[in-house]
């Protein structure tokens, strides 16, 4: 399998577009809102620097995750190669986990250079166990995203699968609170971001940065969420593999 | 029949429906070690969806599939089963190099990098992405895919089809090589010429049924429809019928002609008579014609 997702890094290296989408996206927005409301600071709430920073991170690794699975699925199920990855002695469940895999390994360098976009830009100063807690928490925070891009590329097909997987992404950051400070939503938004995988993942890095302890509630919306979306990606994994 | 320890590849009323549609409508097929069958059929007959039963891509509607044993499925985890589809890309993005590195990393004993290169004619095609390939070098590829874990068993499904000329003499080369080696290969093609110079057996298929299994020289023998045919001297001569192997006859002014099972017989007979012939002729169809007719007929019964 280690053949396999250093393959898939090379191939997907070589298709800059979705990467293209994952890394400068996020960065640009963040240098947009950050210039727009980052000096915003209400009083006893984060900076806005860096709270933009944190959720633009979440947003940029999500679309990693996603990108480097759902598509990428859906075309190779439709394209044949699939089909002749059946005919090799390895099995479906591998290469599941292999494009999760590559995924994983994605989202951390989307996230990085949100993070390095704001010290430079920003001058944004956090102590070095708040970087690590940062980095490391939010990236794991992001993993569910990747099996949800498999169970998207079982779902979709060719066709439809990018328009979805945007579609979903999109849905999914601005109902999770990461376009807009999720103090500012409507009190039934929030209620409704705070049963979203995509708000626990950046509040993990907003509670971080402000100092305070992560939540629990955190940890089991992102388990929860991960694990239907393991099960959705393993119920329409198999039935594709249960052959006609 | 071979000893059974040699039956390597055993179908056993393998049937396929698609609703009403019979795609494959019972077939019952032995490969023994180190044959070179072609499954030659016209387009639509079921070459395809009885390559994709064997190799476990389809699950039959009846019947069993027992490779080397077990299951086709498992015969590819373990890397006896090598195959090449007709149809479907590669994976995309990676040269050709790397792509058979990584199949071959996938098996316990590949073929060495460089043999698989030369077997497979990629030795120059090396540092090219595999999606970036015309047809016929395409077809390479999946050539290379399929030997890379030096399977015991090849499997093609109408290998040349995308080629032109010279590659599809080139693929018969790669492929005669690797066949040299022992192993046993199945190819579905609708070439005849491919099945008749490439393989040690025929089995032609039509409508999801197998009508006719031999060498070319027993499929002749037995659909061919041989004929002996001669100048009868005598015109009160009658009786021709009854010449061992002569099934029905014809005459024409003083010519006949006897259709018969067995030229060889119905000739010693007649040489051994006291029929007054002259300017004696055994004759019977080329194979094409045979092909032809059998498929038209759509019978021809096996065994």
């Amino acid at each position: 399998m280690k053949d396999y997702v250093r393959l898939e890094i090379l191939r997907t290296l070589r298709d800059p577009f979705y990467l293209f989408l994952a890394v400068v996206v996020p960065i640009g927005f963040y240098l947009l809102f950050s210039g727009l409301f980052g000096s915003e600071t209400p009083p006893g709430a984060l900076s806005g620097n860096i709270e933009i920073m944190v959720a633009l991170a979440v947003y940029g690794g999500i679309w990693a995750c996603l990108v480097a699975t759902g598509p990428r699925l859906a075309n190779e199920r439709s394209s044949g190669w699939f089909r002749h990855l059946g005919l090799l002695p390895i099995s479906p469940w591998k290469i599941l986990a292999g494009r999760a895999l590559v995924a994983m390994v994605f989202s951390l360098p989307a996230m990085l250079l949100v993070y390095a976009t704001g010290i430079v830009v920003h001058g944004v100063q956090l102590s070095i166990g708040q970087w690590i807690g940062i980095i490391v928490l939010m990236w794991v925070g992001v993993w569910p995203f990747a099996l949800l891009g498999i169970a998207l590329g079982y779902v979709t097909n060719d066709t439809t699968s990018f328009g979805v997987t945007y579609g979903l992404y999109m849905v999914l950051s601005a109902a999770g609170g990461l376009w807009v400070p999720p103090a500012i939503l409507p009190s039934t938004m929030l209620t409704i971001a705070k049963l979203l995988p995509t708000y626990h993942a950046a509040d993990l890095g907003w509670r971080i940065a402000d100092g305070q302890p992560i939540e629990g509630i955190s940890v089991v919306v992102l388990v929860v969420w991960a694990v239907c979306f393991l099960a959705v990606a393993t119920l329409f994994a198999r039935r594709a593999a249960r052959v006609r | 029949m071979k000893h059974v320890a040699d039956c390597i590849v055993r179908l056993q009323g393998i049937a396929k429906t698609y609703g009403p549609v019979r795609a494959v409508n019972g077939i019952d097929l032995e490969i023994r070690r180190g044959e070179t069958v072609a499954l030659l059929g016209p387009n639509g007959a079921g070459k395809t969806t009885t390559i994709s039963m064997l190799l476990g891509l389809l699950t039959p509607t009846a019947g069993t599939i027992e490779v080397f044993g077990m299951s086709p499925t498992q015969a590819i985890q373990q890397s006896k089963i090598g195959a090449m589809l007709q149809e479907g890309k590669l994976m995309s993005g990676v040269r050709v190099g790397e792509f058979l590195d990584f199949v071959r990393g996938l098996h316990p004993a590949p073929l060495p990098r460089d043999e698989l290169l030369e077997l497979a004619g990629l030795h120059a095609l090396e540092k090219r992405r595999v999606d970036r390939l015309s047809g016929g070098q395409t077809q390479r590829v999946r050539f290379a895919m399929a030997i890379a874990g030096a399977p015991e068993l090849l499997v093609l499904d109408e290998p040349t089809a995308a080629m032109d000329v010279e590659a599809r003499r080139d693929f018969w080369t790669s492929m005669h090589a690797y066949a040299a080696r022992g192993h046993t290969i199945l190819f579905a093609t609708h070439y005849l010429e491919e099945a008749e110079t490439s393989a040690s057996r025929l089995v032609i298929i039509a409508q999801g049924r197998i009508i006719a299994d031999g060498t070319v020289q027993e499929i002749q023998a037995r659909y061919g429809e041989p004929r002996v045919a001669f100048t009868c001297l005598d015109e009160t001569v009658a009786g021709f019928d009854q010449l061992p192997g002569v099934q029905q006859s014809q005459i024409e002014g003083d010519r006949v002609t006897l259709h018969t099972q067995d030229a060889d017989a119905t000739v010693r007979a007649l040489v051994a008579s006291n029929i007054p012939w002259k300017d004696l002729e055994v004759k019977s169809n080329d194979l094409e014609e045979t092909f032809i007719r059998l498929v038209h007929n759509g019978k021809g019964a096996t065994k």
